[in-house]
């Protein structure tokens, strides 16, 4: 079920229900007036959390180019400084960097520091945020403790910027069709930042630094790997221009920008 | 009357623009927020906004200014800038065209472009309808959707919306109202701005027809633009 809705419209439909009605983000509870507003022009969204009890969560879904980071996000993010104990990050331009500690990382301790440097890009989830304090990530998995996915994005890879709404959609939606084709064309490691940064990497040729040390002697092999690489970097570039060409398209157009966005590479 | 014409998300660098006209006047406003502030300008519990009023040409004077401080007071009551504490919504408002530039050789404004702040009725409402389309582009929360309207009362008193400067200047008095939208409603005064000599009368009927206006706008304008830019950025979800 969803429907347009703008600022100023009247969520009391929803709101004035005898059941329990979780609020989620870009609806409001105005402290002065007490009443429950939707906050952005956008589609209005319920989804029954409950059967028995009709308990219903609502939000608003729209899209916007500033990312406002929320708890337990997953955001792709630059290091543009370290502190004595921490990164400065940049989850977009211009807007307030995040802190990402250096002991958010598995197995770090003060001597055994995180190999990091500045420019590199990080995978990590929103541990704190705060709007009225600085916003930390962590390259962590709470549960395990160990990296879950997280950490610093192999620079093999190809880092570009999508709209937030879609970037939210290749993350949650499973049903979604764009990933799925993309999987039928190359083989890819992919990782999403909700921020409207996505990291692709296609193929999977070993390291340029471990295939040195191994293949000194055979120029030949040398070779090989050197033209695995560069197909490999053709097919991400082709990867990232078919996902940024899938923002603009309907769904069952998907297989035909799939074929422009391939077109002149070999099949992996 | 004439037409409201809008376009959203033209400009690429920020995060919402929106270019509107009306009339003679044309206008783009561009939206960039939340972002870091300047340390002078952060408000310790809700966002600051910094508005830049530009002329179509020449330099800003009194003129602009005035034109900030009114844009100010509507968007201080319209953004919910206790959800973006410590943050900075900057919001620049560039004319493109305006009256003064049609009219600018004639005998009336005896070739200067300035004229003070008077005559910037049709300015002022196209700023503040064109800051309701960058705001909603922008993503920016606000509490109520809002609308604004320039009446002119002419020589036989009767109502004229959007009124060129010829008539402008014939006329006895002219208003810039501007109604927040609640429920496709107008509901509550955000702004009026009135110039010449009229009264309490004619205030009060000016503003009744004012607020039609503004819900026409919200209904037959704004809905409508806003429906088919949602419409688009889900397109994939068809």
């Amino acid at each position: 079920m969803s429907q347009i809705i703008l600022p100023g419209d009247s969520l009391a439909e929803l709101t004035q229900l005898e059941s329990a009605v979780t609020i989620g983000p870009g609806i409001y509870k105005s402290p002065r007036s007490q009443n429950i507003i939707p906050l952005h022009a956008g589609i209005l969204k319920e989804v029954t959390l409950n059967k028995k009890t009709q308990e219903k969560l609502i939000y608003v879904d729209s899209n916007s180019k500033r990312y406002i980071p929320q708890a337990n996000d997953l955001v792709i993010g630059i290091v543009i400084g370290t502190y004595s104990d921490a990164f400065k990050v940049s989850l977009q331009e211009f807007s307030m960097p995040v802190q990402l500690s250096m002991m958010a990382f598995p197995n770090a301790t003060k001597k055994n520091r995180p190999n990091i440097k500045v420019g590199q890009a990080v995978y990590a989830r929103v541990s704190e945020a705060v709007p009225e304090v600085a916003t930390e990530i962590e390259c962590i998995d709470p549960e395990t403790g160990k990296d879950g996915g997280f950490g610093a994005l192999d620079e093999a890879g190809y880092l570009f910027d999508v709209n937030m709404n879609f970037a939210r959609e290749l993350l949650f939606n499973k049903s979604s069709v764009f990933l799925e084709k993309l999987a039928s064309r190359a083989a890819f490691e992919i990782a999403i930042g909700i921020n409207g940064k996505v990291w692709i990497k296609c193929g999977a040729t070993p390291d340029p630094s471990i295939a040195k040390e191994e293949d000194k002697e055979d120029v030949d092999m040398d070779k090989d790997l050197t033209a695995a690489r560069v197909n490999d970097m053709k097919m991400t570039l082709a990867a990232a221009n078919y996902l940024i060409s899938c923002q603009y398209i309907e769904a069952a157009e998907a297989g035909e920008a799939l074929k422009k966005a391939f077109r002149g590479t070999t099949k992996a | 009357m004439s037409k409201l014409q809008v376009t959203l998300g033209e400009l690429n660098n920020v995060d919402g623009s929106a270019r509107l006209s009306v009339g003679s006047t044309k206008v783009v406003v561009s939206v960039t927020g939340p972002i870091e502030p300047k340390i002078r300008q952060e408000l310790p519990t809700q966002a600051s906004l910094e508005i830049i009023v530009r002329p179509s040409r020449g330099l800003s004077g009194t003129r602009e200014k005035t034109l900030e401080d009114l844009l100010r007071l509507v968007l201080q009551a319209v953004i919910v800038r206790f959800k973006y504490p410590r943050q900075l919504i900057q919001i620049v408002v560039q004319f493109l065209a305006s009256d003064l530039d049609k009219d600018e050789s004639s005998s009336e404004t005896g070739g200067r472009f300035n004229t003070g702040a008077s005559y910037m009725t049709n300015e002022l409402s196209a700023a503040i309808n064109c800051c309701y389309f960058a705001l909603a582009d922008a993503n920016v929360a606000l509490h109520t959707s809002f609308a604004a309207t320039s009446i002119a009362i002419d020589e036989n008193n009767a109502p004229v919306f959007n009124a060129e400067l010829p008539v402008l200047k014939k006329s006895l008095s002219h208003h810039t109202v501007c109604f927040d939208i609640q429920e496709k409603k107008a509901s509550k005064i955000l702004l009026v701005e009135s110039n010449g000599a009229f009264s309490e009368e004619q205030l009060l009927s000016t503003i009744q027809s004012a607020s039609v206006e503004c819900e026409r706008i919200h209904s037959e304008v704004q809905r409508l633009v806003l429906e088919k830019k949602i419409d688009a950025d889900y397109i994939w979800s068809k």
